[in-house]
């Protein structure tokens, strides 16, 4: 028994002592701090032209910029091999990346299991039973959406012929009634009196929802709507596109990624007045800079606003024809930079209620 | 909204649901369960998206190409059904695991064709909003008021209705159907042959289900992507059931649920100023059609011999 025991010790000790070798010399080229990074993306797919294209774009900026980086990614493609895909990129490379809330679960499952691999989150947090839980190293980025809604605001109340404007979400979750209440208080700042009619579509692959809404809420003197419901936003976008073929004006206002391409409908003209993005990509580049560099918070959440870039609109809007309009965004976002216009989340600023604000 | 644009919104979300539920109707007369309406719905969908873009390129008018596009569709959801015909009628089969199974197989397949053929998760729009005027009828189009019912996708629906009572009451085809889902032991020894009426039927059931799946993305999402068709399969479903599986009761069952659905989604526009929970608005259709099911299901008929595969040997 005790040399069982004794033998087992020693087992342990060289096993201990290898592992320790292998991460320090990680092949030939391992004198860089992050040699390879690998994405995982959700169900949508590599060219979702949103959230798993844009972080994609972010690994691959990073990898232009220091030579002899690796990438890869691996498609999910259904919901439950979601952590299987985690744990193969894991074994890959030093860092992997995963694009949204379907994650969080898979995310905190993996990253236990593989301590001496880094992961960047966007958009969420991992969870265990919807517990956000803490990991030393899971990076989690969300976004400040009510910036992104506060300058979507401005433009949908300097750009309105009538006394409301609308706004659609999908599921009152916290990451779109953010996009609602910046809305709000953005429109209110260039326009005190003006109402805002926010409702809720219940879903985000609605579209039928979408166009229905849309279609009530043109017809009852809106021109424009912003939409932050995933799918349901393309039910509204038709809608506006009959509307505007027929002679009656109807914007769309888009989400997350600059949507204008989805809004055409002749001769290059959109309905898509403008988005209110996030640029997932700049903010995958950026936290792969600051591990690079050994400063990434892991462990903590951290909030990327205005300031880094990281939301706000498309630098081109051809359907901002109107300088002042232009020039008011570039004030209002220098301003938020500054800290003298300070933007509430839906936390403080409460509109989980579909009514007129 | 003003009462015509309410009646427009109710026909064009009710229309791809009988249309869809006409198709039930023939299959699950026949005796077939066919669960896989929502994926026939899908290839539907995907076809004449996939066709009408592809058309739209070559130089092609929007009506055109989407016309071809349906017309290829009726094949492409004719040939997809018979996978369930095959396992459900030849090899007995559960046919509602069948059924499930031609679901999932019809999402992968269709976005795996999406990926290959548009390279990425969704096609880009074929232009049902700037088109939409094409749908209607020229000529009727332009009376005054009740002009913009006169839509073809509307008018496509109440033919099928009305063909559909007539072959399945009036023909002998019909008659050989309904008994094919009473008791196909007595059609059987009668000469009909079981196993063809209900590869038929099923067939049938999937062209109607395609140009559902067509409509359904002519009216809402203008594009192929996951969520397109969303579930609308299964409240053809529900439709069917719910008119009795008789198609002016299940064409009135349709209007009725779509009715109550669109006052539950605009409920707060077309209301403005009455102070009702949006939560409410959005139950609506549903505590309606659960009340409703409890009123009439006394009488509810459906074929006798509806799910059950069958066995010549078992007569």
């Amino acid at each position: 028994m005790k040399k069982l025991l004794a033998l087992t010790s020693l087992a342990l000790v060289f096993t201990l002592g290898l592992t320790a070798c292998g991460s320090s010399t990680t092949d030939g080229e391992s004198d860089l701090p992050v040699a390879s990074v690998g994405l995982v993306t959700d169900t949508g797919g590599i060219n979702d032209k949103s959230f798993n294209q844009g972080s994609w774009e972010g690994v691959e900026a990073f990898k232009a910029a220091n030579e002899g980086v690796k990438t890869g990614y691996i498609e999910t493609k259904q919901d439950s091999d979601i952590q299987p895909n985690l744990d193969t990129s894991a074994a890959q490379n030093q860092v992997v990346v995963a694009p949204g809330f379907k994650f969080s679960e898979g995310m905190a499952v993996s990253a236990q299991a593989n301590p001496n691999t880094k992961y960047i989150i966007l958009d969420a947090t991992p969870t265990v039973n919807e517990e956000e839980i803490s990991l030393d190293n899971v990076a989690s980025i969300l976004f400040r959406e009510e910036q992104a809604g506060y300058l979507a605001g401005v433009v949908a109340a300097s750009t309105t012929q009538k006394d409301t404007i609308g706004f659609i979400g999908g599921v009152p979750l916290p990451a779109v009634m953010n996009f609602a209440a910046g809305y709000i208080q953005g429109a209110k700042a260039v326009n005190p009196d003006i109402k805002v009619d926010v409702q809720y579509a219940n879903s985000f692959t609605d579209t039928t929802i979408g166009k229905q809404k849309a279609a009530a809420m043109y017809a009852s003197g809106m021109d424009i709507i912003f939409v932050a419901a995933g799918g349901v936003g393309t039910g509204v976008i038709e809608q506006a596109k009959e509307l505007v073929t027929q002679g009656t004006d109807a914007w769309v206002i888009g989400v997350d990624r600059d949507q204008y391409e989805d809004g055409l409908y002749e001769d290059g003209k959109s309905v898509v007045l403008t988005s209110a993005v996030k640029h997932v990509g700049i903010a995958v580049n950026e936290t792969l800079e600051a591990i690079k560099e050994g400063t990434a918070a892991f462990g903590q959440v951290q909030v990327l606003g205005i300031n880094e870039d990281a939301v706000g609109l498309p630098t081109e809007n051809p359907n901002i024809t109107d300088q002042a309009v232009l020039d008011l965004v570039g004030k209002t976002t220098e301003s938020m930079k500054s800290g003298e216009i300070s933007v509430q989340t839906s936390t403080d600023f409460p509109v989980q209620e579909a009514k007129i604000y | 909204m003003d009462i015509m644009g309410l009646i427009i919104n109710v026909l064009l979300f009710a229309s791809p649901l009988i249309i869809v539920a006409m198709g039930g109707l023939f299959s699950e007369r026949s005796g077939v369960v066919n669960i896989g309406l929502e994926g026939l719905m899908i290839v539907g969908a995907f076809v004449t998206t996939a066709t009408s873009l592809i058309l739209q390129d070559m130089g092609l008018s929007f009506l055109v190409s989407v016309l071809i596009g349906i017309g290829l569709s009726v094949i492409a959801g004719a040939v997809f059904s018979l996978i369930h015909a095959y396992a459900s009628i030849s090899l007995r089969a559960n046919q509602t695991i069948s059924g499930i199974a031609l679901n999932m197989l019809a999402l992968g397949f269709t976005m795996y064709l999406t990926q290959i053929i548009f390279q990425g998760k969704e096609t880009e729009s074929i232009g049902i909003g700037q088109n939409a005027a094409s749908f209607l009828i020229p000529g009727l189009k332009d009376i005054p008021v009740i002009g913009g019912l006169f839509d073809w996708r509307v008018m496509l629906v109440a033919v099928v209705v009305v063909v559909t009572w007539y072959v399945i009451y009036k023909r002998p085809f019909g008659l050989r159907l309904r008994a094919c889902g009473e008791h196909p032991g007595a059609a059987d020894s009668m000469g009909i042959n079981v196993a063809k009426m209900r590869y038929q039927a099923v067939m049938i059931s999937g062209m109607l289900a395609a140009v559902g799946g067509a409509l359904q993305m002519l009216a809402f999402a203008g594009k192929f992507a996951p969520y397109t068709i969303n579930g609308a399969g299964f409240m053809a479903l529900a439709i069917l059931v719910f008119g009795q599986w008789r198609p002016f009761s299940v064409m009135t069952a349709g209007l009725f649920f779509g009715l109550l659905r669109v006052i539950g989604v605009t409920g707060n526009s077309l209301f403005p100023g009455v102070p009702i929970p949006e939560q409410v608005y959005f139950a609506l259709p549903y505590i309606f059609v659960v009340v409703a099911l409890v009123l009439f299901s006394r009488n509810a008929m459906a074929p006798k011999a509806l799910g059950i595969p069958y066995d010549k040997s078992s007569r």
